[in-house]
């Protein structure tokens, strides 16, 4: 097999990563795969490597909580049309709710990274006020 | 360097800011830092919901219970008070926090606080400089806990938190996912380049030069230097690049949180700026082979044809010298 060949399935089996089974089952295929590869032998290991990490990166614990206040942190630095004071009280009402989600995490360690993300949303306050 | 200004309002420490930000200078691999040696506390209306912030003018702002409480506590009680893992996490991530704020300051040897100002209402940079500083700070620190707390606090602290492990939850989670897929990604490209190398190219720079850096060690890890000799032309093609790096990490902005997604951003971020250089690569390549053309002033390529194969690591001729980097403040295209 070329390595152009081993890369075009590689990026397929990334691409579908969102359906772990089929991801686990893509990983498994691209070992036996890489094997193959005549002309780079090497990238295309290093290439299988870095897609058995991004398999242990899908698998790992992850945490709702602290995905919940990410998605709180973006929509807060959307900041509206509006005067300051209505752009501060946008991006005031996001740091509320990123610290009530916090509030609620079953760990602390889930509950302090989702605060750090606060530190984001203090940037656009000091972005509003500089305006 | 900086050091610590002992009027900040938040005690000393008996020298553990100097070393933290000294740490933090080493693990980025940072010509310099902004921090200014103040340490103050977060205002008093945040401080239960944010835990650090590095101001725009160089101040370190850090919460009075989350983060310097646990740390008072730990100096005052000594050891004994590492035998409640709880607590010893807790020192952890305040420490943890301390180094990621001190991370947003560091910064090229000319870089000073009126370029941070402007750096800092760009806020299309917010993911990359969010997601690389969090990759590589979650990477160091247990190294760093090592190097900054005194041997008599620093090994019960390790073994607390040995004891009761918790899992690693970066903060910026899509953000910081994408961040850690690009740099693994290039490392899997360019031989004998580390993913923790691409890592501190782009936490250690400042907002607005970080895709024109991460530019230039694509580039650097390829035959473009030797086949564009002309600094003109050199220069034009690697803020193209930067421009491909600084649009893909702007656009995690709308990242969705699934973790999938986050790492195929990262992916395709990568591979956009490796088929730009490949692509280029070969056809500067053929361009010489046509006999001494003078490809400097020649047709630039299209954007990279899709599917183009890489050129394999063993064609290549070795690696060349790196560029010489631009020092425009503004970055390629007045952002990054």
């Amino acid at each position: 097999m070329r390595f152009d060949e081993f890369y075009a399935e590689r990026s397929t089996v990334v691409g579908a990563a969102d359906d772990v089974p089929a991801f686990k089952a893509g990983v498994e295929r691209l070992r036996q795969l890489a094997a193959t590869v005549e002309d780079d032998p090497a990238k295309a290991q290093r290439y299988l490597e870095a897609t058995e990490r991004m398999l242990l990166e899908v698998t790992a614990p992850h945490s709702e909580t602290v995905d919940l206040a990410f998605e709180a942190m973006l929509r807060a630095r959307r900041v509206p049309a509006g005067t300051p004071a209505e752009q501060r009280a946008h991006v005031e009402a996001g740091i509320d709710e990123v610290t009530r989600i916090a509030a609620a995490a079953p760990t602390d360690a889930e509950r302090d990274a989702a605060l750090d993300l606060n530190a984001t949303l203090l940037g656009v306050l000091e972005r509003i006020e500089r305006q | 360097m900086t050091r610590f200004d002992p009027a900040s309002a938040v005690p000393g420490f008996d020298g553990l800011w100097d070393r933290l930000a000294a740490e933090v200078m080493r693990s980025h691999q940072a010509e310099a830092t902004l921090w200014n040696g103040r340490i103050d506390y977060i205002p008093p209306e945040f401080e239960r919901s944010v835990r650090g912030r590095a101001t725009e003018d160089g101040r370190l702002l850090l919460s009075r219970p989350l983060v310097v409480e646990p740390l008072r506590r730990l100096y005052a009680e000594g050891p004994a008070a590492l035998s409640d893992p709880k607590f010893a996490q807790e020192c952890r991530r305040a420490i943890k926090t301390a180094a990621h704020e001190l991370g947003h300051l560091t910064a090229p040897a000319d870089w000073t606080i009126a370029d941070r100002i402007r750096d800092h209402d760009r806020d299309e940079q917010d993911p990359a400089e969010e997601g690389f500083i969090e990759a590589l700070t979650q990477q160091e620190m247990p190294g760093i806990i090592d190097r900054v707390l005194p041997a008599e606090l620093a090994v019960p602290l390790a073994r607390a938190v040995a004891a009761a492990p918790e899992p690693a939850l970066p903060s910026y989670p899509g953000w910081t996912i994408a961040t850690g897929t690009f740099a693994a990604e290039l490392s899997a490209e360019f031989e004998g380049l580390r993913a923790i190398d691409v890592l501190r190219a782009g936490a250690r720079e400042s907002a607005s030069r970080r895709a024109d850096a991460l530019a230039g060690l694509i580039v650097s890890r390829t035959r473009l230097p030797e086949l564009l000799r002309d600094p003109e032309r050199a220069a034009a093609f690697r803020s193209e690049l930067a421009g491909v790096v600084g649009a893909g990490f702007a656009g995690l902005s709308d990242v969705p949180t699934a973790r999938t997604a986050g790492m195929q951003r990262g992916e395709r971020i990568a591979a956009g700026a490796i088929e730009k250089v490949r692509t280029s690569e070969q056809f500067f390549a053929q361009m010489a082979d046509f006999g001494g053309l003078t490809l400097d002033h020649g047709i630039a390529p299209a954007s990279g044809a899709v599917g183009s194969r890489p050129t394999p690591d063993h064609e290549r001729l070795g690696d060349p010298a790196k560029p010489a980097l631009g020092n425009d403040k503004e970055g390629p295209a007045g952002r990054g």
